[in-house]
């Protein structure tokens, strides 16, 4: 028996041996041939751009009314237009517009539209396209293309909430009619209005009746690639490339677009539009070859029109399965009795759109239950009078008579766990199973029956009801998302015959391992193992960039479209994962030409050390930089005479606040701090704080959270003579004194780890923040939708003005001091900053990752076209009008740190404050007199040999100042 | 014939040339990765202790003088960083290793199956690394009300208002020591498992039969007399750890140097020197002196452990 089993296994590893030899002989001779790949995906759209629009237009000829403008009508961003649309007859009418964008840019394009005084927001999405020159990138993976907005666009106007997203019907009189619209983000071109009669969706039967004498299509089945889709209403739609040998085109060797990206095509009026020819008039099946990876125990829905009408009821929210990760399935619209569509012989046009209708009273109905619960958490947190937003504990031994205070609350609690509970269900019944992806909801359940099975403890117990990321409210807020996304990734779609068999959708075992191990091997090959390091050659210029793949590999696209053909340097990319190796290859003498991404204090630490070229070297550098850029931006990256950096990101310190909350306190936006401790006892007596970047982080407190104090006083931290510190200057003094006074006299919350988490629950319902938590609250909750805003941050009134001083430098861009292409190296930075190469950088990174992958350029023009609706726009770039930061110093670091120390001291502890201060003098002092001496600012004796300059920037801004009225 | 002939003796002389030098061969490559990685680096670290270094333009020879500024002119190394060191060292380093011993031995009496797994969880904190312990802990410590402590304090009475652990600067000391001695059972707890488990049974009996009437005189007389070597590298273990560990500070509190440098040891007053003011020589220097402190140690846990009848 041993003698079998070893002889078995012998054999066995024996013919493992060989079939691994053998693919990698196949491998070896198969890898890097490019142009099979190529052949693998070469494709021609059918229909041209103009054929496209045509035939979508002619569906609107037998419009009741219309309204045409030749060659278009501009539109201006917040401007109101009216127009008049006459229709013979009184009735209902949906209205659709044909219209185009002037900028190729990402904006979700929101339109507000009055008809017959009925005011309602709509989105009209533009129809972009993706160019077909696509090309293999010499490591074989396939580029992803360019996209481009078609010449019109077309949509009914749609209910924005509405998951259904059908047409919304309007009462329109017999005459004329006044319709008013207003873009909100962007200037749009007006092409036509017109008035259709509402067709109604005919039932499957009624369908099947209409084309009664049609037979079903017996050829092969046509297959239609989900990747190649003629337009998308949403320039973020993408395909994508899974590495997944079922699916088509499948290459090991390299990364080829396959198929639709889930992550991309989720958001509900999302919409793909296909062309297929079919060769006979005849009745078809259509079929998906389709993965739903994320929603467990959910389906994800979609609508499919054919020539923009949805055929029958049949073809409304098909739901489509849960199939776990990475794995394809078919699916037949229908199901189990599977529908046909009748098309004629020719072209069609067939479009899958993403819709939730099914979904559409479940989601609605728990954003109302989340908003019940939250004001009741509010209230009970006002009765006891403390919360997670204040520092003040509550006495957890006090028994409450909460009926005394709202007698209700038991039968309120046992309401909202029966309506989540009913929601649940309903969620459930969609699919006969267990809502996995809703799970949240009853965790949420559970929190209610254990918040109201203690009466007395109830105000006591309010982290179980809304306060911090655990309790009921956010359980469900957090099912929201999941309910609303609709992912599904299409690698294709068959139109087909009754008993045509589908290809298989899934490999077996032995294609997967001959995948794997084709992918493994390939591995090896010399292709994938190029260094993308430091070139050897010396006409190429080396950048380093402190970002993640995401970000570099955009870079080196339009780089290399762009920079290098118009200028013919080429460049080489690399990605430097920690600053410090900066430092470390400077000792081997490997620096770069360039690091882009740096943070921005780096610079002036490099260039203290010689090791950052003076970028006043360049004559026009002040001059370039002033056109487009704020120049307060340089003031970290300035060192004695010289500027050794440029701004490349900027953040944002703004106030965010919760306008339903200020508005039930009855409390105003705060103009000034004066203001903001005005509203300190409102905001505590409701158990209620204000959030400032100063409690993020309990154990330091960096520069740029207390910099705009000290600033917007008049204040500086350096002697005039940059030697020493200068915290005992009056002005100085006061804005200490306010930074600290906020926490210890007026009882500002002084750890707050996640603001996010306390404003999104309500009890820290205003405070300043930046970027990342705009983007939170932008992405990731939706039950918040519209209930918050933005305004500029608090400031201090000096000689009856407002200063509003805040820092926003983040990352920057330098050249190092031992490149040899200097006017390569500054040829670049100018074009990589330039508006233009900003404003396409930025509108790829979202239209390829995603509205998260906002880019905040430093470039104020360039931000002016940055995807933010237009009012957070100008509220942001007035706040950088205010920008103030703090010039570097070789000993900048003891500064921080003594009044990072101090700050705890003063308020964690309860120190007192004046000697707090005195003893971070002492101790900055005699730290910066050391580090100074390092650099020859000091001779060994301790006598001060020379300034240091502080005014550098504040110097260069006056000249240009005075430069440019001279001009005038 | 005569071909095949010289081939052979050709072999057989080159193989016997190299059998001459076996110990060197043999050697070979932990000698290249000890010089490359350990030997090289102490050495250019000793020498760069002697220069200004700034890591970016190249050191000038300045002598004695980071030493000298150390032990006179560094405010931060007298009275924060050597006291917290010389406290952190002897408390997690003895105390851990005490910990580690009686644990080991405990962990001794109980059957197979759950002194697997008992070990396996102990041992665990020390194999996850400082992220996990990060994420722990910092969750225990949290400066709001509803981290763990806080909560219970709170809950307890005990406390009016939160606590901000982590940084204040006079707990963090504390919470850095607890978190260490959680994570103290590594590969010298295992060792010494290891070597209680293999005592020899005899040994027990005899000690029996001379008059051993208790577990405790059991441990005295015979486990630890059996278990030297290990208890040696048990303690080799426990000091080095102590020191290099010293990174915990700052990752709990997520800020270098520590709030009031009431976490700051040496090896953290190094770190913030070279990579904060780029000090590369005084941070040289610092660590040189921790190399020197570590050694002494070590002679002298030598001396203690140092199986007499095998010297």
């Amino acid at each position: 028996m041993k003698k079998v089993a070893k002889a078995a296994s012998a054999l066995l590893a024996v013919l493992l041996a060989i079939w691994v030899a053998a693919t990698a002989v196949i491998t070896s001779a198969e890898a890097g041939d490019l142009d099979s790949l190529a052949a693998q995906i070469q494709r021609e759209y059918i229909l041209s751009d103009d054929e496209l629009a045509e035939t979508q237009l002619s569906l609107l000829k037998g419009a009741a009314g219309s309204l045409e403008f030749d060659g278009g009508r501009e539109l201006a961003a917040e401007e109101e237009y009216e127009f008049s649309l006459e229709v013979d007859k009184a009735g209902e009418y949906w209205i659709a517009a044909v219209y185009a964008a002037y900028e190729d840019n990402a904006f979700e394009n929101q339109v507000q539209v009055g008809v017959n005084s009925d005011v309602r927001t709509v989105v009209l999405p533009f129809l972009w396209a993706d160019t077909r020159d696509d090309l293999i990138d010499r490591y074989g993976n396939e580029i992803q293309p360019e996209q481009y907005q078609l010449p019109y666009s077309i949509y009914y106007f749609e209910e924005y909430e509405d998951f259904t997203r059908s047409p919304i019907e309007y009462e329109l009189n017999e005459g004329e009619n006044i319709i008013t619209i207003v873009p909100m983000n962007q200037r749009i071109k007006l092409f036509a209005l017109y008035a259709v009669e509402p067709h109604e969706t005919p039932d499957y039967e009624e369908y099947l009746a209409m084309h009664s004498g049609a037979e079903d299509y017996s050829g092969q089945a046509i297959t239609i690639q989900g990747e190649y889709f003629r337009a998308k209403n949403d320039s973020a739609i993408r395909a994508a490339s899974v590495q997944n040998a079922s699916l088509t085109p499948y290459s090991p060797y390299g990364k080829l677009l396959n198929a639709t990206d889930d992550k991309a095509n989720k958001r509900i009026g999302q919409e793909l539009h296909y062309e297929v020819e079919v060769p006979e008039d005849a009745f078809y099946y259509l079929s998906f070859k389709f993965s739903q990876p994320l929603k467990t125990g959910g389906l994800s829905y979609r609508t499919v029109e054919v020539d923009g009408e949805v055929p029958h009821t049949g073809l409304m929210d098909i739901g489509f399965r849960n199939t776990g990760m990475n794995t394809y399935e078919n699916y037949t619209a229908g199901g189990d009795e599977p529908v046909r569509i009748y098309l004629t012989a020719g072209i069609h046009i067939i479009s899958i759109k993403v819709t939730a209708g099914p979904v559409d009273g479940p989601y609605h109905r728990l954003i109302d239950v989340i908003a019940d619960i939250n004001e009741t958490g509010l209230t009970l947190s006002r009765i006891r009078g403390s919360s997670s937003g204040s520092d003040k504990a509550t006495d957890s031994n006090r028994t409450w008579d909460v009926f005394q205070y709202m007698p209700d609350i038991i039968d309120r609690t046992q309401g909202w766990i029966d309506e989540l509970t009913d929601i649940y269900n309903e969620l459930g019944g969609l699919t006969d199973g267990d809502p996995s992806f809703a799970a949240d909801i009853m965790l949420a359940v559970q929190n209610l029956e254990r918040f109201m099975s203690k009466p007395r403890e109830i105000p006591n117990r309010l982290n179980l009801l809304n306060d911090g990321s655990n309790s009921a409210a956010q359980l469900a807020a957090k099912s929201l998302l999941n309910i609303y996304d609709q992912n599904v990734s299409f690698d294709c779609m068959y139109l087909h015959s009754a008993d045509e068999e589908l290809p298989s959708p899934s490999t077996n075992i032995f294609e997967r391992a001959d995948a794997s191990l084709r992918q493994f091997l390939f591995s090896f090959s010399p292709i994938m193992n190029e260094s993308d390091g430091v070139s050897e050659d010396a006409d190429t210029l080396t950048v380093w960039v402190n970002k993640s793949s995401a970000y570099v590999e955009t870079m080196r696209r339009i780089t290399s479209e762009d920079f290098t053909m118009k200028t013919g340097i080429d460049v080489s990319f690399a990605i430097m994962p920690d600053e410090k190796k900066v430092t470390m290859a400077n000792s081997t003498g490997d620096t770069p030409d360039i690091a882009l991404g740096l943070s921005y204090y780096r610079p002036a630490e490099f260039a203290m050390r010689g090791m950052a070229l003076n970028l006043l070297e360049f004559d026009d550098f002040i001059d370039w930089y002033a056109e487009e850029f704020n120049l307060e931006t340089l003031t970290p990256m300035a060192y004695e005479d010289g500027i050794y950096g440029a701004a490349e990101t900027l953040d944002y310190y703004v106030l965010f606040y919760r306008k339903d909350i200020l508005d039930s306190l009855g409390l105003s936006v705060p103009d000034t701090w004066d203001d903001v401790k005005a509203m300190m006892p409102t905001l505590l007596s409701n158990a209620m704080n204000f959030y400032l970047p100063l409690a993020k982080n309990p154990s330091y407190k960096g520069l740029e959270t207390f910099s705009c104090f000290i600033t917007q006083n008049g204040g500086d931290l350096y002697t005039a003579d940059g030697c020493y510190a200068n915290f005992s200057d009056p002005n100085t003094l006061k804005g200490l004194k306010e930074m600290t006074e906020l926490y210890s006299v007026y009882g500002m919350a002084q750890n707050v780890p996640e603001f996010f988490n306390a404003f999104r629950s309500g009890y820290i319902p205003i405070g300043v923040a930046t970027s990342e938590v705009y983007v939170k609250l932008k992405m990731s909750a939706p039950e918040l939708n519209g209930l918050w805003d933005i305004a500029l941050a608090p400031g201090t009134v000096v000689d009856g003005e407002i200063r509003r001083d805040q820092p926003a430098d983040t990352t920057v861009a330098m050249i190092f001091s031992n490149t040899k292409m200097k006017d390569e190296a500054y040829e670049f930075l100018k074009w990589w900053l330039s508006s233009e190469t900003q404003i396409k950088y930025a509108d790829e990174m979202i239209t390829r990752y995603g509205s998260d992958y906002i880019w905040n350029t430093a470039n104020l023009d360039a931000f002016a076209q940055m995807a933010y609706p237009l009012a957070h726009r100008e509220i942001i770039l007035e706040q950088w009008q205010y920008q103030k930061e703090i010039l570097r110093h070789p000993a900048s670091y003891i500064i921080e740190r003594s009044l990072s120390n101090a700050w705890i001291q003063i308020v964690t502890e309860g120190q007192s404050f004046r000697p707090m201060i005195d003893e971070a003098t002492l101790v900055s002092n005699r730290e910066m007199q050391r580090k100074l001496t390092e650099f020859g600012y000091f001779d060994e004796d301790g006598n001060k040999l020379k300034d240091y300059n502080i005014n550098i920037v504040n110097d260069i801004i006056a000249e240009w100042e005075a430069r440019k009225e001279a001009e005038q | 014939m005569t071909a095949v002939r010289v081939i052979k003796n050709g072999i057989s002389s080159i193989i016997g040339k190299m059998d001459k030098h076996a110990v060197f061969w043999l050697q070979l490559p932990f000698i290249v990765l000890f010089l490359l990685f350990i030997i090289i680096p102490t050495v250019v670290a000793f020498v760069l202790s002697f220069t200004d270094f700034n890591s970016i333009q190249s050191p000038n020879w300045v002598g004695a003088e980071n030493y000298i500024n150390i032990l006179t002119n560094d405010d931060v190394f007298a009275g924060h960083a050597l006291p917290n060191t010389i406290k952190f060292a002897i408390i997690v380093g003895v105390f851990g290793y005490i910990l580690s011993f009686v644990l080991a031995w405990i962990l001794a009496q109980v059957p197979r199956v759950p002194r697997t797994i008992l070990a396996a969880m102990l041992y665990l904190p020390s194999m996850t690394g400082p992220t996990m312990m990060q994420n722990v802990w910092q969750i225990v410590f949290a400066g709001d009300k509803v981290g763990y402590l806080n909560a219970l304090l709170l809950k307890l009475d005990i406390i009016q208002t939160p606590i901000i652990w982590l940084s204040d600067s006079n707990y963090i000391m504390t919470i850095m020591i607890v978190v260490s001695l959680w994570s103290c059972m590594g590969i010298g707890f295992l060792s010494m498992l290891a070597g209680i488990l293999n005592v020899n049974r005899e040994l027990y009996e005899a000690a029996h039969i001379d008059g051993v009437s208790n577990r405790l005189q059991e441990v005295i007389y015979v486990t630890i007399p059996a278990i030297k070597p290990h208890m040696m590298f048990g303690a080799i273990m426990s000091i080095v750890n102590a020191f290099q560990n010293a990174n915990i500070g700052v990752q709990l509190s997520g800020a270098n140097p520590t709030p009031g440098y009431g976490g700051q040891l040496l090896i953290t007053h190094a770190d913030e020197h070279a990579f904060v003011r780029y000090e590369m020589g005084y941070s040289a220097a610092i660590s040189v002196i921790v190399l020197i402190i570590i050694w002494v140690i070590s002679q002298l846990s030598k001396k203690v452990f140092k199986d007499k009848e095998a010297a």
